[in-house]
């Protein structure tokens, strides 16, 4: 008990009771035990990924906020949305690590009716429990109006990529992240 | 630090000495780039700075932001940089236009990305990171709010409820609101600006309540409880 077993073969798709879900590449699996005990054992690439766990102000980890933006530029409108990512394993449960750099590429896609020409992102420390505060938003000309523009979200943990990808779908009164 | 000052009305201080300018614009370097999209991590540059309350004294544990400013519309996210003891901060950003804004709601100053907490005594400046460092970025917060707390339940049983949606508008523009949701006991937390706000709330199964004006100021705290009744 307490060891995460390699194995090979082809990444799959798990998805988590209320917990997230994730891709497992292969090349760890939860062997049974708490995640401290088995931290060092951990390979990360391909088992780690930020995982929208909550929507919450900085201060409370249970509420969800979201709401119109202030693009402070004329003309613009949009909306925010406040999140908490956090670095999991596969099953769910938490790379309970500080200190690590989480970092993260936003493309658009299509559509793009909001207009959207730049993509801000940034790298981020995780806490004690592997979370880190982000807040989303888009600002648009289009909005308050109706729009949408779809884009894919790629994060790296202290440099290696994780090979799940976000969609994310900005609209002038919403913002989610694969469906949610 | 290579440091160009544009119009404006912010005040900038240098690691050694301060400097109050009439500026609300910084342009470093080279100045931009077009794209704020991802890129290079070498390309970061420091943007270091203090957050005073508007009576000019630090602000240690706040939480800065930088959001993209360029003309274009943008999207993306936004970490956040806490100060340290002095009320200083250090963001690494990548080439482009921000505006740096900061909040804490501990001490109930609210978050100034949403509209709702729009308010014109705070100073919030713009910069420009290009190929330099950038020091003496002074951000100023505005009034205290307060903290709004509240539990959802149901009128009946008095059971709370789960994933009840309270909205809270500014009573004056409706436009500018925020929604929040209420968490497995039912209960939810917003730190709301020194303003009239309108709170409402609905859940699935229940009618809606209507609409109830509350404003707090100056770290007010209130608790509200809000009783919805099954459809």
């Amino acid at each position: 008990m307490g060891k995460r077993q390699h194995r090979g073969g082809e990444g799959e798709l798990r998805e988590g009771a209320g917990r997230g879900y994730g891709l497992d590449h292969g090349l760890c699996k939860w062997a049974g035990a708490s995640a401290g005990s088995l931290r060092l054992q951990l390979r990360p690439r391909g088992n780690l990924r930020p995982n929208q766990r909550r929507t919450v102000p900085s201060r409370a980890d249970q509420y969800r906020v979201a709401g119109s933006a202030d693009c402070s530029i004329e003309g613009q409108a949009g909306w925010v949305r406040n999140v908490t990512n956090q670095v999991q394993y596969i099953d769910g449960s938490p790379n309970a690590v500080s200190g690590l750099t989480a970092a993260d590429q936003i493309s658009t896609t299509t559509p793009n009716q909001l207009g959207i020409s730049g993509t801000q992102v940034g790298s981020y420390p995780t806490t004690g429990d592997g979370s880190f505060p982000d807040t989303d938003y888009v600002c648009s000309t289009a909005c308050p109006s109706n729009g949408e523009t779809g884009a894919l979200q790629n994060w790296a943990v202290s440099g290696i990529p994780l090979p799940h990808v976000n969609a994310i779908t900005y609209q002038c009164g919403s913002i989610t992240i694969d469906g949610h | 630090m290579d440091t160009e000052v544009k119009n404006g009305f912010s005040t900038i201080t240098s690691d050694t000495h301060s400097v109050r300018l009439l500026s609300v614009l910084l342009v470093v370097g080279a100045c931009c780039a077009s794209s704020l999209s991802a890129g290079d991590q070498s390309a970061e540059r420091n943007v270091a700075g203090v957050v005073t309350r508007i009576d000019g004294s630090e602000l240690p544990g706040a939480c800065v932001f930088a959001r993209a400013a360029g003309a274009g519309a943008s999207a993306g996210n936004m970490g956040c940089t806490e100060t340290d003891e002095h009320g200083g901060f250090t963001m690494r950003l990548r080439p482009g236009e921000y505006i740096i804004r900061a909040k804490d709601e501990a001490e109930a100053y609210p978050d100034p990305n949403f509209l709702l907490s729009a308010d014109p005594s705070a100073k919030f400046p713009q910069v420009i990171v290009g190929q330099s460092d950038i020091s003496g970025v002074r951000v100023t917060l505005g009034a205290k709010g307060g903290v709004l707390e509240g539990k959802v339940q149901d009128e009946t049983t008095r059971l709370p409820i789960v994933g009840a949606k309270i909205t809270i508008s500014d009573a004056r523009a409706p436009g500018a609101y925020v929604e929040v949701f209420s968490n497995k006991d039912g209960g939810f937390q917003f730190t709301v600006p020194a303003k009239p706000v309108l709170i409402s709330a609905t859940a699935m199964g229940y009618e809606k309540r209507r609409a109830e004006e509350v404003a707090l100021s100056g770290g007010q705290h209130r608790r509200i409880e809000i009783d919805l009744r099954p459809r």
